[in-house]
């Protein structure tokens, strides 16, 4: 049936489809809103998917920006509660280096005190006990509550809420422009990528909520916004260095934290400006490689001969306030922007900055406003109630089960898929042997696990499989199983010559993250892909995706 | 960035994997034992997931028979076999049963069993034996137990060989292993026979314990640690206080002293790795070498088919029990494809492993009947158990063929003995 | 230990340049750090597919004509390569595995996704045709999966033959002999485990009655199935191709193909019947160089014992097999540290992965015999063969197969024909 066969009228209509606009979606449907949230490729598709996954203890913030700091720990508290399924508890270091400044760690501990961080000054040689990875010459170490947080889960989480509450999501639909009557918004004009064509969805609100792209849909509406993008380049290492996070306790710069996410370790990041051309097809250097290995092989020594699987990088949304247009005083800060009163355009709510670990806050803000706007009076439920996957369930209880697997008698992939999708995973079918035949060995994916995100977490192509999943992500990035995840998705209907495209555009996508490492086993891995898909299959001889990012 | 991802070789070893699945296709249980993850997913793949969360350590590891045919296989260095005992050691929570414990304190049952030797075999022989080990421990009925001999390899030594010993030029430590003591000491007086004649006294190492493989194998691991340490300190004293190098007849017993004693065990045997040898390959390169020569019986006629054993291909060092071998003029040699026997170690002394433990070893048993020889060569005892038990073929380590094969007077002559 | 030549490395060019020393009567010995995985994995090989623009090559010998002087093919020259090109079809045939084709004109085979690519030679019951129109010859295909293997793309197969004009039906079959592989975990389901069951006689009757079953059905004319039978028996299709109504192909797999394992055995167990020494899961630690010569090498397994030859060949693949290793800082040849072929391409990397791979022509440096060089001096009796090679992009111009081989016959001639070489 054609979605838009009538015309379709919202109370909201939420732009973006990262953590903020997944949380805002999920926000205003749970008090009661009419929502739709729209995006133009995937759900995590731009910066959600592209940063440490770091649950931010605010320890980082506490010296140079106190308001941040306080809210990252409030948030970091809620979402232990609320997300228990995407939250792992690692812990986290900040250790002081043998020729970094020791008496940076009194203030810093102080300053976490202030924001209400915990931070305990240990031992180092506790600390190397406790995180064996750490660079034994460490002369101080700080015990902060920092975790990891599996962003990916977190937005489909957000969204899958937000649909059991009544919202409609749709993906792949790029708004062209923002429909104006009278000065205000009334809904947007859209382009169907796939159907390739133009579609119009109204409403009393827009909420732009497109992170760093949010610059470009609030131009759509004449609107000006100071972002500046800040492009972070991260490396990812092929298994698991640490298993607690550990920051360098000095004042914030390149590369110093290491993350330990699901089966991998992550060091960032890198901070440069891009030009807004740029910031669809961010490519990591060899400078930044460089620049990541050095000073990550300070905190951790083990990362100067652990292959590195990729290369990514984000683009932070920064926002300058209004009264600085040269971006001096760049704020790291949530930023909510009425454009009613701001620029006279009614119907119309901006809301950026901020950071992965703040989303929820940024959506409470953000719909508020909308509330007050709207006149409804309803308050917020989004810290209290439980996100799904992360309510028990039967049988199930996620702290004890969820990623620790004490389901002895299931097979492998079934205890990567609870570890990963948390309760949600009773939805998973794999009755027959079929089902339970793996896709994604590295990984752990079956048929089972690929269906049930194919049918219930809007995946439809390679890429969104890979981030609902992890397919394709484990140590040979999508080379043994992304043609067999192809023939899955082709065998449970999806057109073949479409599936095809797909396939060579995540092949494609695959590379552009190894490039930058290209040397060692992932070089090699590289090739044996090449061999593959272009000397095997010829893969290279069918036609790619009319709609890849790269056009 | 001097130094920095020059080389990516993590201590863990699972870095190197391509995913190429090429080791699956040669694991012996994966073929027969669906229960079996297979050493891509045991091994580097499953690694990953256990650096992760502990809880993901999965008991049917323990399906794997350690026999290291993926670590042969594997074209990009890793070392499946080894992550996955590595993971048994830290992770499982099983504890060895009773029946674990005897079968791996070969050298303490094999005590006893000599003593009684005429009683042990006839009842371990006894169907309704068999029959109550099965019932109560699960040592499979099916299962014919090697026989205890009457007397140990050293009494032997003792009272026939030890006095003329010293008479030599050069010498080595022999370490005999559980299987010469106990079950087989004519292999040892072979090796004697043979090592006299080219001009070696034979020793004794002395404080000699059990290597360990069948404690590793069955989770004994700080009994295993007590025993490499001191077999360390036995080899330590014979090679720098004694200036004898060890040698062994068992490709197994060699294997763990050189390897995994440190990989798995952390125990260092870094100064004297080298210093542990199997005879064979001693023998072959002191031939080889022209320090030594051995001459043959020009009689000795024999089919003889050779068996690499698992343990034996991960050494690689099936080439110098086949040249030796081939040096005897009237043995007419037929190399079999390597695979695996299926018994590895005590593995297929267990109820529930028996079936597969058979099902592995059936394509060796059907080559080796296609190759109907008098005898077959093998360098591991209990390959030579599986085999015997499984074909009506008799199975000899190279050794003794040797032994068997050689002119003793002709050799000592050769060797500016006589 | 002393051998005529000892070679380095398990490829393809490894146990062809073998095969044909030992049959001269060489003492030969072949040092592989572990099992090649991607021998004949297509079940055809390439000797030239495309040209440099990416067109599909009809004659590969004409087209040899274009190719640049750094290509393997050139060095060797032409009329060479094709007298070589006889001999790989011997060495197979000789092996127990019949090939089909001609260096004169390349035929089709159908890829695993329902590409079609040039080839050279192919094994029996490959999915293959003189030209892509010819396909429809093969009249209606039933396209047939095994339940539960999901490397057997039916539904690419079934759009590629669609766009040729082939009517196709797609269909499954289950073996009960594999229930206990399908209710296993994980890397159960695949490819070679399913070869290492379905073995006997028996085995083929069943089979072939459930194929006969299906094919009657559907009234088709062609059966394709994955290549999942015979591990150890290169005749497998063709026993079951006499027991079926219809015209058998298989299908390549994904690695590790049955075929390619299949071709591997026969060569293995063959170059050991003639008299070669194997060395497996054994690495290259260090070699002697004396007098311009490779004296000796040493492994980690053979440790204090030293690998004596008159010449050696060093056939260790490329990246993927780690014949060559790239660091930060450049490519390196990693046993012996052996001079690499100077890098004329503006980059080490494409970003585009379907556009070509600089590194692709990453190779060590050699003369016009193949032989390498240390610190620029070039060693009289040590040759690379395969893709060590470098010089080409195999993988674009299809040409893998028919470097490797052909170098590695090529290396084997040379040295036979050095004094005292043939025995």
């Amino acid at each position: 049936m054609d979605y838009f066969a009538e015309k379709k009228y919202y109370d909201v209509i939420i732009i973006g489809g990262g953590i903020t606009g997944a949380g805002t979606a999920r926000d205003c449907a749970m008090r009661g809103l009419k929502t739709l949230l729209v995006e133009r490729f995937d759900f995590t598709a731009g910066a959600t998917g592209r940063n440490h996954g770091l649950l931010h203890s605010g320890a980082r913030y506490a010296v140079t920006d106190k308001e941040s700091a306080s809210e990252c720990i409030t948030e970091n508290m809620i979402l232990r509660r609320i997300a228990r399924h995407c939250v792992e508890d690692t812990g986290g270091l900040f250790v002081t280096l043998q020729d970094d400044d020791l008496g940076y760690q009194a203030k810093f501990v102080e300053s976490c005190r202030a924001s209400g961080i915990n931070a305990e000054v240990i031992d180092p040689a506790e600390a190397r006990r406790l995180e064996p990875a750490v660079n034994p010459g460490i002369i101080g170490a700080v015990r902060v509550p920092d975790g990891a947080v599996d962003p990916f889960r977190l937005t489909i989480s957000n969204v899958v809420d937000a649909v059991r509450n009544g919202a409609d999501v749709l993906t792949f639909h790029e708004v062209q422009s923002l429909i104006i009557v009278g000065g205000k918004v009334v809904g947007v004009r859209m382009l169907d990528k796939r159907g390739k064509r133009e579609v119009e969805a109204y409403s009393s609100l827009v909420i732009n909520a497109a992170g760093i792209w949010g610059y470009l849909v609030a131009k759509k509406a004449g609107i000006t916004i100071n972002m500046f993008p800040a492009k972070g380049a991260l490396l990812i290492f092929g298994h698991r260095i640490n298993n607690m996070v550990i920051n360098r306790c000095r004042k914030p710069a390149d590369a110093d934290i290491l993350v330990p996410g699901d089966t991998i370790s992550l060091i960032g990041t890198t901070s440069s400006r891009v030009p807004y051309e740029d910031i669809d097809n961010m490519r990591v250097t060899r400078d930044e490689v460089d620049v990541l290995l050095r000073e990550g092989s300070l905190i951790a020594p083990v990362l100067a001969n652990t292959r590195i699987i990729r290369a990514y990088a984000g683009v932070r949304p920064l926002v300058a306030a209004d009264n600085d247009p040269s971006g001096r005083s760049i704020s790291r800060g949530i930023v909510c922007l009425d454009h009613a009163s701001r620029d006279g355009l009614d119907g119309f709510i901006t809301i950026t900055g901020g950071k992965l670990m703040t989303y929820r806050l940024m959506a409470e803000k953000a719909v508020d406003m909308a509330c007050a706007k709207l006149g409804r009076n309803a308050v917020c439920r989004t810290a209290e109630t439980m996100l799904p996957g992360s309510d028990d369930m039967p049988g199930y209880n996620v702290k004890k089960d969820c990623c620790g697997g004490l389901l002895p008698d299931q097979q492998s992939a079934v205890r990567a898929a609870t570890g990963r999708h948390g309760s949600l995973s009773r939805h998973i079918v794999c009755d027959k042997e079929s089902d339970r035949a793996v896709v994604c060995e590295c990984e752990q994916v079956s048929v089972g696990e690929i269906r049930y995100a194919m049918d219930q977490l809007h995946a439809d192509r390679l890429v969104s499989l890979r981030r609902r999943t992890r397919l394709g992500m484990g140590t040979c990035q999508g080379e043994l199983c992304a043609c067999r995840a192809a023939g899955v998705m082709a065998a449970l209907g999806k057109d073949p010559v479409s599936t095809l495209a797909d396939l060579k555009s995540f092949i494609a996508e695959r590379w552009k993250g190894m490039e930058a490492v290209a040397w060692g086993d992932t070089l090699a891995e590289a090739q044996l892909m090449e061999w593959l898909y272009v000397g095997m299959c010829g893969l290279d001889r069918v036609p790619g995706l009319s709609y890849s990012k790269k056009q | 960035m001097t130094g920095i991802q020059e080389k990516t070789a993590s201590v863990n070893n699972l870095e190197e994997c391509l995913k190429c699945t090429v080791c699956t296709v040669y694991c012996p249980v994966t073929a027969v034992n669906p229960g079996y993850p297979g050493p891509k997913q045991a091994g580097p793949d499953g690694e990953r997931y256990r650096l992760k969360n502990s809880a993901y350590y999965d008991e049917s590891l323990r399906k794997c028979l350690n026999c290291k045919r993926c670590e042969v296989a594997c074209p990009s260095g890793v070392r499946p076999a080894d992550i996955i005992q590595a993971a048994r050691i830290r992770y499982s929570k099983h504890s060895p049963s009773l029946r674990d414990r005897l079968l791996a304190s070969t050298d303490f049952v094999g005590g006893i069993a000599t003593v009684m030797a005429p009683i042990v075999n006839g009842m371990l022989s006894l169907r309704p034996v068999k029959v109550l080990m099965d019932k109560t421990i699960g040592v499979d009925a099916h299962r014919q137990f090697p026989a205890y001999s009457g007397e140990k390899f050293t009494t032997w030594w003792h009272r026939e060989a030890e006095k003329g010993q010293s008479a030599f030029s050069k010498h080595i430590s022999y370490f005999h292993g559980c299987y010469v003591q106990y079950n087989f000491p004519r292999l040892g007086r072979d090796l004697v026979k043979i090592m006299n004649a080219v001009g070696y006294g034979v020793h004794l190492l002395s404080g000699e314990r059990c290597c360990g493989v069948a404690k590793i194998a069955n989770g004994l691991i700080g009994d295993a640690c007590r025993d490499a340490q001191r077999n360390m300190e036995a080899v330590r004293r014979s090679v720098f206080k004694e200036n004898r190098t060890v040698v062994a007849t068992s490709s197994t017993c060699v294997l763990t002293m050189r390897d995994e004693y440190s990989e798995l065990l952390g125990v260092d045997n870094s100064d004297v790795r080298s210093n542990i040898n199997l005879a064979t390959r001693f023998l072959h390169t002191l031939v080889d070498s022209g320090e030594i020569k051995i001459a043959f019986r020009k009689d000795y006629l024999k089919n003889v088919a050779y068996h690499t054993p698992c343990h034996m291909a991960r050494l690689g060092w099936g080439v110098h029990s086949v040249e030796l071998l081939k040096m005897i003029p009237g043995l007419n040699l037929n190399v079999l494809q390597q695979e695996c026997c299926g018994m590895s170690g005590t593995y297929g002394f267990k109820k529930e492993n028996y079936k597969y433990s058979q099902a592995i070893g059936q394509t060796l048993f059907d080559n080796i009947s296609a190759a109907n020889p008098d005898v077959v060569a093998t360098d591991c005892e209990t390959c030579k158990w599986q085999i015997e038990m499984s074909t009506p073929y008799k199975v000899l380590n190279p050794v003794s063929i040797i032994a068997e094969a050689l002119d003793v007077d002709e050799t000592r002559k050769l060797n500016g003995l006589c | 230990m002393k051998y005529d030549t000892i070679i380095i490395g398990g490829s393809e060019a490894a146990f062809a340049s073998g095969l044909i020393l030992a049959d001269a009567g060489q003492k030969v010995a072949v040092i592989s750090h572990g099992q090649t995985f991607l021998h004949c994995s297509a079940a055809s090989l390439g000797l030239l597919g495309y040209d440099k623009d990416g067109n599909p090559v009809h004659n590969p010998v004409e087209a040899m004509a274009a190719l640049p002087d750094s290509h393997p093919y050139s060095k060797i020259g032409v009329g060479r390569v094709c007298e070589l090109a006889q001999d790989v079809k011997d060495l197979f045939v000789r092996s127990g595995i019949p090939m089909h084709g001609s260096y004169e004109r390349n035929h089709y085979r159908m890829s695993p996704i329902g590409v079609f690519k040039p080839a050279w030679l192919s094994m029996d019951t490959s999915p293959v045709a003189a030209s892509p129109d010819d396909v429809k010859t093969w009249g209606k295909v039933l396209i047939l999966g095994i339940e539960g293997f999901l490397d057997f793309f039916a539904k690419f197969i079934a759009s590629g033959l669609g766009a040729i004009g082939v009517n196709t039906e797609i269909r499954n079959i289950s073996l009960p002999e594999l229930s206990a592989l399908r209710s296993g975990s994980t890397e159960k389901m695949r490819a070679t485990n399913i070869a290492r069951v379905i073995v006997s006689e028996k085995n083929i009757e069943d089979v072939a009655l459930r194929i006969n079953i299906a094919v009657e059905s559907s009234h088709a004319d062609t059966v394709v199935m994955p290549a999942v039978f015979g591990l150890s028996d290169p005749l497998f299709g063709v026993r079951l191709q006499s027991k079926l109504k219809c015209r058998l192909m298989f299908v390549p797999t994904m690695p590790v193909s049955v075929p390619g394992l299949c071709a591997k055995g026969r060569f293995e167990s063959r170059f050991r019947q003639i008299g070669g020494t194997l060395f497996y899961g054994d690495t290259v630690s260090g070699g002697e160089f004396v007098d311009g010569s490779l004296k000796s090498v040493r492994t980690l397994n053979m440790a204090e014992t030293a690998l004596y030859a008159d010449n050696f060949i060093l056939a260790t693949g490329n990246f993927i097999n780690h014949g060559l290793v790239a660091s930060p800082s450049g490519v390196s040849e990693p046993l012996f540290g052996l001079d690499i072929m100077p890098f004329a391409e503006s980059g080490f990397t494409g970003s585009d992965f379907f556009s070509r791979q600089p590194y692709m022509k990453c190779g060590v440096a050699t003369d016009s015999d193949f032989r390498v060089a240390l610190n620029g001096n070039m060693i009289n009796n040590f040759y690379a063969a395969g893709s060590i090679l470098g010089g080409c992009d195999t993988l674009k111009e299809e040409s893998g197969a028919g470097v490797e081989y052909i170098s590695a016959i090529a290396v084997a001639k040379k040295i036979l024909e050095k004094k005292g070489g043939l025995k």
